[in-house]
Order: C-alpha cells, then structure tokens, then sequence
C-alpha cells in the first residue's frame, strides 16, 4: 500500500517537500514506516529515533497498523511556545 | 477558546475573553521572541503548525484542565508565520475563583503545550543562518 506522510520543520526541510509518498507492504506498523522512511530518504537516519507519527491527527503507537486513507505525518519534536 | 492564527496577539482582548464576574483571579502568560539564546542572537523566528491536530491538542489541553482545576474562563492563543524580536507567540490567560488554580493551571498549560502540541519554531540567526528548533534532536 502506498501512504502519503505529512512533514514537518526539519522533516519537511529534509526534502524539501511538505509531503510524500511511501510503499509499505499490508499490515505495515509504525515501526515499520519509520524503518522505510529511513531506508528510503537516509536523510532521516539521525533524527529517525526522535520522530514520532500521527495517525488522524492524534499521536500513534510504535506497534499500530497502517491502513490506506489514513492521515499520516511525521512529527519532529516539538518546540511551540 | 482557542486560536491558532498569524495576527499579532492582543494580550488585552485575551485577557477580556476570561474576564467574569464569577472569577476572583485572572492569570496571563505570554511567551516571547527570545534575542538570545545561549548567547547567540537571533533576528526573527517562524513558527509552523500542523494545524488540525494542533488545534484539537489545545483542545484536549483546555479539557483537561477545567477537569483538573476549578476554571472560569480559558484562552490560549498561539501565533504562527513570522515574529520579530520580543513578540508574543503564544498567549494563555486562565481565570478561577481562586488564584491558586489559574496559577498551577496556567502554568501546567504552558508546560504541557510545549510538550505535545505540533508547533515547531525556527531561529532565523542573526549571522543569516537558520535552524528548526527540535528539542533533543541532534541538528
């Protein structure tokens, strides 16, 4: 299945690009998009342990299952305020 | 209420949005545009969000308080795009019967935004370089 991510700040300046896509095999979990990711764009090797992702704009667990039409961003740590 | 938007934060008309007759207390915090940061300056920052989910955090934030304390009123405005110097980029004001809650709320707010809301602030350095601020994240 393919899945759009969202990014964000130094994620989204990683690429250059506030989204793309990435081809996960079914029954993909978190972990395993973030093992893709990191595969796909070495770009985010040093800050791959520091990510978390959201699911529909609520923060998902490491084990959580991917499915297709799910809202997915990447979410470097935070620093509002 | 809450606010996301890239005005500039009226402190006064935060304030009037707590205001009550029910209220004894009415607590303020605005952060600001920092000049220097670990003796290095900085010209302006811009702020981004991922808005949905940040506006539904803030919601949750709002929630969890009026649970925990006796709250009358509650604001949080957080500005985004581009400040200068010594600008508010997020207002909190908290209003209770008594001081002691808008006080441990308003400062539970604050902390607890900066740990889970998605809004993420850039430094434009004053050298003309620029960086995401990520908290623990090697840059």
């Amino acid at each position: 299945m393919r899945i759009k991510l969202k990014l964000f700040a130094a994620a989204r300046q990683a690429v250059n690009q506030d989204s793309l896509e990435i081809e996960l095999t079914d029954g993909a979990t978190i972990t395993d998009l973030k093992n893709e990711l990191v595969k796909q764009f070495p770009q985010f090797e040093s800050m791959r342990e520091h990510l978390l992702v959201a699911i529909d704009a609520e923060y998902a667990k490491e084990d959580q299952v991917l499915m297709p039409g799910f809202e997915v961003a990447i979410i470097p740590p935070v620093s509002g305020g | 209420m809450i606010q996301l938007n890239y005005d500039p934060i009226d402190s006064s008309a935060v304030i009037e949005s707590v205001q009550s007759p029910e209220a004894g207390a009415v607590v303020l915090f605005l952060g600001t545009t920092r000049e220097f940061t670990a003796g290095r300056q900085t010209e302006s920052l811009d702020y981004e969000s991922y808005g949905e989910m940040a506006f539904r955090k803030l919601e949750e934030l709002e929630q969890e308080a009026r649970q925990r304390w006796s709250l009358t009123e509650l604001t949080i405005v957080h500005r985004l795009g581009h400040l200068g110097i010594g600008e508010a980029s997020v207002a909190i004001a908290v209003s209770a019967p008594h001081r002691k809650d808008a006080f441990t709320a308003g400062q539970w707010l604050i902390d607890t935004l900066k740990e889970i809301v998605p809004i993420w602030k850039k430094e434009n350095w004053a050298d003309g370089t620029s960086q995401w601020v990520h908290p623990g994240m090697p840059s």
